[in-house]
């Protein structure tokens, strides 16, 4: 469902991401890790067609990202960490112009089964002035489901939730991967991913230094054995970087 | 247009407008929007749409007496400088559109292509030229006459949009030519090598373009249009200035048909600029991700009342002087201040660089060919010294409303609000007086009458100035607390970085007129009490005893108001609740 080829991505002579190859199926769920500076969001704003790569392949949903971009990004939902919503659009209108944009025939039917999953539907013409952090959360969260992606990217999703909202957004985005979608998290609450990951990738300094389930990156030699925590195995690949 | 981003045009200005209109129930902005809009009518708008850019008598500002058909390609130059300081030779990064943090988080990962993002940003651009097109219209009185204002107003429009379809185009160009190897130096080399090289074909023609006319028949209004002619009409200038031209002519057209013959070219050249834009296939995501956080940290600062983080300095600033462990605890704050101002460093170079222009003025204001910088100088002296009544408030509550921010920590601190509002006004007071002071020095050297008149009278003068210090810091204390105590008694009229429009602009002037009427009825008493000195007491004991009698209840007045009001004030950050802001 992603599948990257040597992805590079430099900033002038700075080398952000460097020659990064793997693959997500429909799903998975790829916790990225990595100490600040390891190129994760980065990796990810690639995937996400934001920015484009200096060098690499990607594949998304069946689709060359770089040669056909608008159809790589209909199948892909990136969430970033902050939840931006436009000013002067309520909910509602949130889901209408997402609705559109991906070109969504049942949106309205779709968009009010989204807000009641998400207890969002009083809310549906709240201004985004009108709703607390978690509520902006849900709604960037229905906006990116609307679509029915088949693959979905996850930058810090947890940052500022409370207990309740990170349940239920792990338990969305686990019930999302059963429903076949690829998903790529990225984040540093390492328990969580270990949680709702069933792949992990750990950069450092822009290079993937392991990659597997979590069962291969605990075999991996040197690491501890099946008990070792995935704070464990990060610590020990990513030696004194893990403090930047 | 793209129809879900016209979707997200329509109805986000929809919404805004509604909204807009929705906030006139709450009376602050009904207000505002009241005394905005007739402020605007009755001090602006009115006067000028009856008489535009013109003196009382209808004459002309200035009449240099240029031709009107010489307009066109004078506008026509101007636009040509414009363009070449602002498209090309002032940007230094590479082609950036700038995104709101919605539109980058939502139309970037979508399903956008890259042209249709560049139409939609340059659609939205043109659509709201049209607001400083009328604007421009408004404000030089040219709705007045009718039709041809709406001509005018078109004009404006193509004017500014076309501008802004070349920045455009030239910052792609420029992409294209940094992602080929062209740095911002040599590409600044370039075209200075190439302005030389028209500065040179310039000096050429000159030999045969007619002579410059002198200073002194320029003023009088008879050599400069036929001269201007000549350099516009002859030569080079005509086809460099051409396009340019074209680009101006609906601002000229007097009639319906002549703007319409004058619209066909002028919007042409628009479609070329957009085929530029649009088929110009540069990589512009990095830099305007890259633009748009910062526009969007500065926006969050300007909400939290706080200076953008890109306009202050990152360096690590050292005090003007030492913090002493122990002692008053607002005195903290004053330190914390000046370091905020800028430090040992920048102080200190303002100090110096303060005391040589002092220096030269006292210098050139008793040189005869030089005195005319002593009168410039004593004229802007005097215009700082009556704006700092303004200033100051106004320094003053920017300090209290950004440290709204920090309340909930500050009202964790052993320190209760009338030191803590002390502590925190005495900075901005004593900067304020600084700057008095620096004024009434440079009045002082500047202007040989003053000098004539301190060295007439040294006995009572310094004395007075030593209590004048005193009065200097208390005044600014005092007019400073309407403008402080109001975001802390009205805190919802008054939240740090609110929306701008009419309605804000209205309450600022509301404000204003407020904090004007409250320093008239707190400065009376001081008026008073100098005019009760000058009338009876220099009469009966002569001008040295009046003088002292009247500085020295002045300044014990306004200390004791000062002290008043910093109790009130701080009695009011005591009862204040942060969660209303």
């Amino acid at each position: 469902m992603v599948q990257i080829e040597g992805l590079t991505k430099l900033y002038a002579d700075f080398a952000a991401v460097t020659d990064l190859s793997f693959g997500v199926q429909a799903g998975e769920v790829l916790g990225l890790v990595g100490p600040n500076g390891a190129g994760k969001t980065t990796t990810l704003r690639c995937l996400g067609g934001i920015i484009p790569p200096t060098k690499g392949a990607l594949r998304i949903a069946g689709h060359d990202l770089l040669a056909d971009p608008i159809e790589a990004k209909r199948g892909l939902a990136f969430f970033a960490d902050e939840p931006k919503l436009f000013e002067h659009l309520t909910v509602w209108q949130h889901l209408e112009f997402m609705g559109r944009l991906y070109g969504v025939a049942d949106t309205a039917i779709r968009g009010r089964e989204l807000l009641e999953r998400l207890d969002m539907t009083e809310r549906a013409n709240s201004l985004p002035g009108e709703l607390s952090r978690g509520m902006k959360q849900k709604v960037v969260l229905a906006c990116g489901f609307l679509h029915s992606p088949k693959v979905m990217f996850f930058d810090e999703p947890l940052t500022g939730l409370d207990p309740l909202a990170i349940r239920r957004t792990k338990d969305l985005i686990v019930a999302q991967a059963r429903a076949g979608v690829a998903v790529i998290i990225s984040s540093h609450l390492l328990h969580l991913l270990e949680e709702v990951c069933s792949h992990v990738l750990i950069l450092k300094r822009g290079v993937k230094v392991a990659h597997g389930t979590m069962e291969e990156i605990r075999a991996l030699p040197g690491v501890g054995g099946e008990s070792t925590s995935l704070e464990d195995v990060f610590i020990h690949l990513v030696g004194e970087d893990a403090g930047n | 247009m793209n129809h879900p981003l016209a979707y997200l045009v329509t109805r986000s200005t929809w919404n805004a407008i509604r909204a807009r209109v929705r906030r006139l129930r709450q009376p602050k902005y009904l207000a505002g929007a009241i005394f905005g809009i007739g402020y605007f009518y009755f001090l602006f708008f009115r006067n000028v749409q009856a008489r535009g850019l013109t003196r009382r008598n209808g004459s002309p500002v200035l009449d240099l007496g240029i031709p009107p058909e010489l307009a066109p390609d004078i506008a026509a130059f101007v636009l040509l400088i414009m363009a070449l300081i602002t498209c090309w030779i002032l940007p230094g990064s590479r082609a950036a559109l700038t995104f709101s943090e919605a539109e980058m988080a939502f139309l970037l990962p979508g399903p956008v292509g890259r042209s249709t993002l560049v139409r939609y940003k340059l659609f939205n651009a043109l659509f709201w030229m049209l607001l400083p097109a009328l604007f421009f219209t408004f404000v030089s009185g040219r709705f007045a006459e009718g039709a041809r204002g709406w001509y005018h107003a078109a004009g404006w429009w193509f004017v500014l949009s076309t501008l802004q379809l070349h920045r455009l185009a030239a910052s792609f160009a420029l992409t294209r030519a940094f992602e080929r190897g062209l740095s911002s130096g040599r590409r600044r080399l370039l075209l200075a090598l190439g302005f030389i090289c028209v500065l040179g074909g310039l000096v050429a023609w000159r030999q045969v373009a007619p002579a410059a006319p002198d200073l002194k028949s320029v003023l009088s209004g008879q050599a400069l249009g036929p001269y201007l002619e000549g350099l516009v009409r002859t030569g080079p200038a005509t086809w460099i200035l051409y396009p340019f031209k074209l680009v101006v002519l609906p601002w000229f057209a007097p009639t319906l048909p002549a703007f319409l013959l004058a619209c066909v070219p002028a919007m042409l050249l628009q479609f070329a600029h957009y085929l530029w834009v649009t088929r110009a296939d540069v990589a512009f995501e990095e830099a305007s991700i890259a633009h748009s956080v910062k526009r969007a940290a500065m926006l969050a600062a300007r909400k939290s009342g706080e200076r953008p983080a890109a306009l202050r300095s990152l360096s690590a600033r050292q005090p003007l002087f030492a913090l002493r462990p122990t002692g008053w605890a607002p005195w903290a704050l004053v330190w914390k201040y000046v370091i905020e101002l800028g430090g040992r460093r920048r102080l200190l170079w303002w100090a110096g660089g303060v005391s040589v222009f002092l220096a030269f003025v006292a210098i050139a204001a008793r040189i005869p060919a030089l005195r005319p910088v002593g009168v410039v100088a004593v004229g802007v002296s005097s215009g700082l010294l009556f704006s700092s009544i303004v200033v100051f408030p106004m320094l003053a509550s920017q300090v209290v409303r950004k440290s709204f921010s920090a309340l909930e920590v500050m009202r964790t601190l052993p320190i209760s609000g009338p030191p803590l509002a002390f502590g925190q006004l005495l900075g901005p007071a004593l900067l304020g007086a600084i700057l008095q002071v620096t004024a009434l020095a440079m009045i002082a050297v500047g202007s040989p009458a003053a000098a004539r008149w301190l060295t007439q009278a040294p006995g009572f003068f310094l004395p007075c100035a030593c209590i004048g210090l005193l009065v200097l810091p208390a005044f600014n204390l005092v007019t400073s607390l309407v403008p402080v105590a109001l975001p802390l008694l009205f805190p919802g009229w008054f939240r740090p970085g609110e929306a701008a429009g009419i309605e804000a602009t209205g309450l600022r002037f509301l404000g204003f007129f407020g904090q004007l009427l409250f320093n008239a009825v707190a400065l009376a008493p001081a008026v008073l009490v100098v005019l009760g000195c000058v009338f009876l007491v220099t009469p009966l004991a002569g001008p040295a005893i009046g003088a002292f009698s009247a500085v020295g209840t002045v300044a014990l007045l306004l200390i004791t108001e000062a002290w008043l009001g910093l109790i009130a004030i701080g009695r009011l950050i005591d009862r204040f609740d942060p969660t209303e802001v």
